[in-house]
């Protein structure tokens, strides 16, 4: 019960959280408390030891900000992974699905729960992504239980949510019935900030992230908390932190009679029965086992024999030497075989589209920081930034790249480089962005006319509304006045042109160009301040 | 296994939500605004027109107060002859501000929002019943109604600050020269008096952007192709909304790098508010006051010709208070 009620409210928490990761508007705010977050909705991520160790290693820093994470380190040192079994929200997401699905009878449940050679998995997972990050990548995240489920709530939960609430909106205030056109009036702006999104909510390729997302939650039909169990890096970083723990698992052979309740109910499958060893780093210490044990065979107590464990527990995983040292080597030689397929990362050319939020760090430092959480995406208020396909080769999937034909930086807005968790997008003030108060400003890009496309430039038609979206002053957009001979009348005509001096390639011209599909002015990464090799201008 | 339902069970329950489906689908259909639908087919040579102006009407003024913006407007509107001959006891009035960018109120890009409350204030004086203030912005709308100042300030004085979202737009034939079917934000004209507050600010493609120019707040969908005609769709629109009222926010004028400016050097403090039953006047006084002749500006004299007010300020009582 204690247990329920303690992932119940840090699930709450975690929610709360994710929904808050939006800048305040309202008419209870002022211009700067739109600009700030007050509260540290990256706290999860924050503690997490995982995200911590591979930052660690991938820079030899680590920010300020994750050293929170030794709070859980000590906590598993004492306990091993009581975090899994009592904080950690994707676990708790996957043990309400494994304990609510239907599917597996008793039977199939006590043998789902013996412990599977599977298990073993997640350390060399975890030893793979520490390889990498002892090269340099951070690409481990995408295998971090927090960074994964901050994804599937934000980035697939949401824009589900999303598009319904705002279908039954749309849907009651069509119709002619004025009270309901007021409720769902009422309804929009209760939800407004929080499942629904002003601009509608795109995640650019987000049915990837929903289906792996589906099928972890889906998995726990056949082996409950199958990710946890598995595949889960932290869990297996938990676990090995517990090798020492104070807490153990006594069992008394002579009471047990089989009954087989604790294996049916054990969540870490960690063979809690009598006559078998406790897989100390398998056990989430949920205590189901202690509570559920008929005769009072089981107690959780301090270990007893610190020298001698005893025979009833088997203290770490017992991993092979050559499997260990393979699983750290392949994640090493991981990155230089992705970066060696990258383009970017190989001959130092950058990638168009790789168009980064402002304030990210240079792409190799970059990569060696970003967790693919997805909370810039979540917070960006005009949907701009989405997870990276190809753009940032593979090693870089899922890292955040602005798409400004969805949606353009908006030009005083730092809202992603506040909740960064792990300093890949640097933390800017409004005027460390804009270059205002004498500072430099942050340039993400260049925008670039397609002449072709144009309606001055190539059609002889009145438009330029570029140069009134440009947030620049001076704008970065100037006009040529020209009169035109069009299909034999003259046509006063103003001709766009980028100053690139000016341009801090927000993407506010491409956004808001009228020509509808591909726009007549696009933006590329040229110019970004933090790559010196994609420079323009002498 | 006892969980799996039976055939039977489930043909009956998938019975049960496909009835219930088509009862919440047929009942919404008969629940459809017909207004939505039962405009006619082709663009008709009837031009839509919403008429906001007090009858009678007092004879056009083109009052320009001087002053801090809250004294300002009281002075203007007293000039005119007090809030009490534009509107109503109960009526229901909406406030049409430039809420257009995420610009704070110095950087003058939106309309000053003390100017907006005081307005808003004097309504409530006057009897309105429910005052709104709302407009489509350019940048995202939270962040706009937020920094502008113009949500706090507005809900402080009383009014209901609406923000456009999809469900609040419908589409509309205005019958223009240029704008056919446009959606068009429902909370902005469902109203009987509709007060327009523009910020006199310099725009890069039509020079000058003020009273005419923001009624564009009203509209939604690919707005962005008005700039093809610019000077007939502003013509347009002001013929589409016949304001009460127009005030001008010329407290603070944005002279260049328009609409959107940023940079303070762009601004300058002029501390006039200009209130006029003419929305021409109004704009032909103040694009002098950003640099602009009003002989730049073609849609003034479209305007003429469509009867909505005069460009010629010596055709209008002109009163400067202080």
């Amino acid at each position: 019960m204690a247990r329920r009620i303690s992932q119940g409210l840090f699930l709450a928490l975690f929610l709360l959280l994710i929904f808050a990761t939006a800048g305040l508007t309202g008419a209870g705010f002022d211009a700067q408390s739109a600009a700030d977050i007050p509260w540290p909705v990256e706290a999860f991520l924050n503690l997490d030891p995982f995200i911590a160790l591979l930052v660690a290693l991938a820079t030899v820093t680590v920010p300020a900000t994750l050293l929170f994470s030794l709070i859980v380190l000590v906590i598993a040192l004492f306990t091993g992974r009581s975090f899994c079994g009592w904080v950690c929200p994707m676990g708790t997401l996957n043990h309400a699905v494994s304990e609510t699905a239907p599917g597996l009878s008793a039977a199939k449940k006590i043998k789902a729960n013996q412990p599977a050679r599977p298990r073993h998995f997640k350390y060399f997972l975890l030893l793979f992504s520490l390889g990498a990050a002892f090269f340099g990548s951070a690409l481990g995240g995408l295998f971090d239980p927090i960074s994964l489920v901050t994804r599937g709530v934000a980035l697939t939960l949401l824009p589900i949510f999303n598009f319904l609430a705002s279908l039954l909106i749309e849907t009651t205030a069509g119709t002619a019935s004025h009270t309901a056109q007021q409720l769902s009036d009422s309804a929009h702006d209760l939800l407004s900030g929080i499942v629904v999104h002003a601009n509608g909510l795109l995640v650019l390729g987000g049915i990837w992230l929903t289906l792996i997302f589906a099928a972890i939650l889906f998995a726990n039909r056949y082996v409950p908390r199958l990710w946890c169990r598995w595949i889960c890096p932290l869990g297996a970083l938990l676990g090995l932190a517990g090798r020492f723990g104070i807490l153990a698992l006594h069992k008394d052979e002579s009471r047990c009679t089989q009954c087989k309740r604790c294996e049916k109910i054990c969540s870490g499958a960690a063979s809690p029965m009598p006559g078998k060893p406790w897989l100390r780093a398998e056990c989430d210490l949920c205590l189901n086992c202690v509570a559920v044990c008929p005769e009072n065979a089981l107690s959780f107590g301090r270990v007893r024999d610190r020298a001698h464990p005893q025979r009833e527990e088997a203290p770490h995983p017992n991993l092979k030497r050559r499997h260990v040292l393979t699983s750290a080597a392949a994640g090493m030689l991981a990155v230089p075989a992705l970066r060696s397929g990258s383009i970017t990362s190989s001959q130092g050319r950058p990638h168009p589209d790789c168009i980064r939020p402002p304030g990210a760090m240079a792409e190799n430092d970059f990569l060696a920081r970003c967790i693919r959480c997805g909370q810039c995406m979540k917070i960006c208020p005009t949907n701009a930034l989405h997870p990276a396909f190809d753009e940032a080769g593979l090693e870089g999937l899922w890292s955040p790249v602005l798409i400004p034909r969805i949606g353009a930086c908006e030009p005083t807005c730092t809202l992603c480089t506040q909740v960064c968790p792990t300093g890949a997008i640097k933390r800017l003030h409004e005027d460390d962005k804009t270059g205002q108060n004498g500072k430099q400003m942050v340039v993400i890009g260049t925008a670039f006319f397609d002449q072709g496309r144009c309606l001055p430039w190539a059609m002889g038609t009145p438009c330029t509304v570029c140069e009134e979206f440009c947030p620049q002053s001076p704008k970065a957009i100037w006009l040529e006045e020209v009169e035109r001979v069009v299909n034999g009348k003259t046509v006063k005509l103003k001709l766009p042109y980028v100053d690139p001096s000016r341009c801090s390639g927000c993407g506010a011209c491409e956004n808001a160009c009228p020509v509808n599909d591909r726009a007549a002015i696009r933006v590329s990464s040229a110019g970004e301040t933090r790559n010196p090799n994609n420079r323009l201008l002498l | 296994m006892s969980d799996t339902p039976s055939r039977r069970t489930f043909l009956r329950n998938t019975l049960i939500g496909c009835a219930g489906a088509t009862g919440l689908t047929s009942g919404a259909f008969l629940l459809r605004d017909e207004g939505r639908h039962a405009q006619p087919r082709e663009a008709t040579l009837v031009r839509q027109v919403r008429d906001y102006t007090a009858q009678p009407a007092p004879a056009p003024q083109l009052i320009i107060a001087t002053g801090p913006p809250e004294a300002a407007i009281q002075k203007a509107i007293d000039a005119l002859g007090g809030m009490a001959q534009f509107i109503r006891p109960n009526e229901h009035v909406v406030i049409k501000p430039n809420i257009g960018w995420d610009r704070t109120p110095l950087q003058a890009a939106n309309t000053n929002p003390i100017l907006v409350a005081a307005l808003v204030r004097l309504c409530f004086a006057a009897g309105a019943a429910r005052v709104v203030v709302t407009d489509n912005s350019c940048n995202d709308p939270a962040r706009c109604f937020t920094r502008s100042g113009i949500w706090k300030h507005a809900e402080e004085a009383g009014a209901e600050v609406i923000l456009p979202a999809p469900h609040r737009f419908r589409t509309i034939d205005i019958g223009g020269a240029v704008l056919g079917k446009m959606p068009v934000l429902m909370p902005a004209i469902s109203a009987h008096r509709f007060i327009n507050v523009p910020i006199a600010k310099h725009h890069g493609f039509s020079h000058f952007t003020g009273a005419m120019k923001n009624l564009y707040g009203v509209l939604g969908g690919r707005r962005n192709r008005l700039h093809q005609r610019i000077d007939e769709s502003i013509a347009d629109l002001a013929d589409f909304i016949r304001p009460t009222l127009t005030v001008m926010d010329a407290t603070r004028v944005l002279f260049r790098n328009g609409p959107q400016g940023g940079d303070l050097a762009d601004t300058r403090a002029v501390g006039q508010v200009i209130a006029s039953t003419d929305p021409v006047a109004v704009d032909a006084y103040a694009c002098t006051l950003v640099d602009v002749p009003a002989d730049k500006l073609p849609y003034l004299a479209l305007g003429m010709q469509r009867g909505l007010g005069t460009a010629d300020l010596s055709k209008i009582i002109q009163k400067e208070v202080r």
